[in-house]
């Protein structure tokens, strides 16, 4: 039962009005798809900016990538937007070398002024000081310089002679003076190990509409790239979760529908879940989904038959058709838990799809 | 009664409803709004219905559909089973891709017209 991992990360995500982190195959093309998930309102002037950023960001997880110390995928890519602020964080593993250049690089950085900064972004560009790779030192600047803001990073030991290189770039996404604090990159880096630990390939916490869902849903399809039945069926559950919050979630003071959703990966699967305070009735919905738990495969299929005749006959949108077919799909139990706060009712579902 | 044809999105399937008997469907159906995508597509069935007797032939070659669309395309059939007109059914699903035909024999099962299966 993952449900309590969503509780874990509602919980940490309470005061985000988006978070996003990205633990999968890291793909240029994704680069303007989590640009398009997080295009929400932001000064036009900031947005620009975190566009870069974001991408730069991303693309250097791809373009710094060592095949020699990283033989399996251990890098990560996170935002998290608050009322002010929005956080940009990535981590990848870097050996000793690494480490040692990039660590004075940006304790240089953030001891610059803007007007130096500018002064060394300059001086490189004159000098055509370029990494192998496509210029890291340059990038690290002019990310520091759009954010204006100290760019927080940590190291922390792997196996021996190699790190994990955490950083995070804060912006500010209003243009007014505000109290609010910078997130610490250290409760970003516990994220992190839980997203790594756990194999949580995509989580995403915010608004859910088909704009949302049209650059998310060919994420999730690479990273579960299997074909037929199996990768049909994750593809199948990924979609009706999502489509679940945007049909059934209330509407929040910002006018929109919420939610978070997980994919994660296990030994044997995939896990789906989801998680919403919802406008429609609950009552019952825990029995109901252990009754459907209990049920065979061809009992499903006709009770799937027989609700979903009845309603196009009722002309109603019932969220039950919807869950005998994501149980019936998935062919596991679902985890539901709905609960009471002062917000209103929230309702977590979850299932598994096994791959032989 | 005319011919109406609508272009795939990425998540909405491209369709075509010839006034000459032939209905088309293929692509993805997974937008949010169902209703509103397949309204004019109801629409042009119920005229149809309401203007000709002359045989309708569907062919479906979904690479995917959720389950608002399901209901939407159950519904579409229902109106055609209730009518007079004479429907032929082809589903197309990928080679191997039981679950898209499944899907199939399950509209099949819900309705009293015959579709033919033909794997791509």
């Amino acid at each position: 039962m993952y449900l309590e991992l969503l509780r874990q990360l509602r919980t940490t995500f309470t005061n985000d009005q988006v978070s996003l982190f990205y633990h999968g195959i890291f793909d240029d093309d994704f680069t303007d798809k989590f640009i398009s998930i997080l295009a929400f309102d932001s000064e036009r002037r900031v947005k620009g900016k975190m566009a870069f950023v974001m991408a730069e960001s991303f693309q250097n997880i791809i373009r710094h990538r060592d095949e020699e110390i990283d033989d399996d995928n251990s890098n990560s890519f996170g935002i998290r937007g608050t009322k002010d602020w929005m956080h940009i964080f990535s981590s990848n593993l870097v050996d000793e070398d690494a480490k040692r250049a990039l660590e004075s690089s940006l304790l240089n950085i953030n001891s610059l002024s803007p007007e130096d900064l500018k002064a060394a972004y300059l001086g490189i560009l004159k000098k055509g000081e370029l990494s192998e790779k496509g210029g890291a030192g340059l990038g690290l600047i002019e990310m520091s310089r759009r954010s204006n803001n100290p760019l927080q990073f940590e190291f922390h030991p792997q196996d021996e002679g190699i790190y994990a290189f955490n950083m995070q770039i804060d912006f500010q996404r209003s243009l007014e003076e505000t109290d609010e604090p910078i997130i610490d990159i250290r409760e970003n880096s516990e994220i992190n190990d839980i997203i790594l630990d756990e194999e949580i390939l995509f989580v995403y916490n915010g608004e859910f509409s088909d704009d949302v869902l049209q650059p998310m849903i060919p994420i999730v399809e690479t990273n579960t790239s299997i074909e037929g039945n199996v990768g049909y069926s994750i593809f199948h559950i990924a979609v009706e979760l999502m489509q679940n919050i945007g049909r059934h979630g209330i509407i929040n003071e910002n006018g929109k529908r919420t939610g978070l959703f997980i994919l994660k990966k296990e030994a044997d699967g995939y896990y789906l879940c989801s998680g919403n305070y919802t406008k429609s009735s609950t009552k019952d919905l825990e029995d109901y989904v252990l009754d459907l738990n209990s049920r065979d495969l061809d009992y499903l299929n006709d009770l799937y038959k027989k609700a979903l005749k009845e309603s196009i006959i009722k002309d109603e949108n019932s969220a039950r058709v919807g869950l005998i077919d994501i149980r019936r799909t998935a062919n596991n139990p679902i985890d539901i838990e709905v609960s009471e706060d002062s917000e209103g009712t929230f309702v977590m579902i979850g299932a598994k799809i096994s791959v032989e | 009664m005319t011919t109406m044809n609508i272009e795939s999105t990425a998540t909405t399937p491209e369709v075509s409803l010839s006034e000459d008997g032939k209905v088309s469907f293929s692509g993805k159906s997974m937008m949010e709004n169902a209703i509103d995508f397949y309204n004019p597509i109801h629409e042009w069935v119920d005229d149809y219905v309401a203007q000709n007797n002359a045989e309708l032939e569907l062919e479906f070659d979904f690479v995917y559909f959720n389950s608002t669309s399901a209901k939407q395309i159950l519904k579409m059939l229902m109106k055609l089973d209730d009518s007079d007109i004479k429907c032929v059914v082809n589903w197309k699903h990928p080679k191997g891709h039981d679950i898209l035909k499944f899907r199939g024999a399950e509209l099949e099962s819900m309705l009293n017209m015959k579709f033919n299966y033909v794997a791509s």
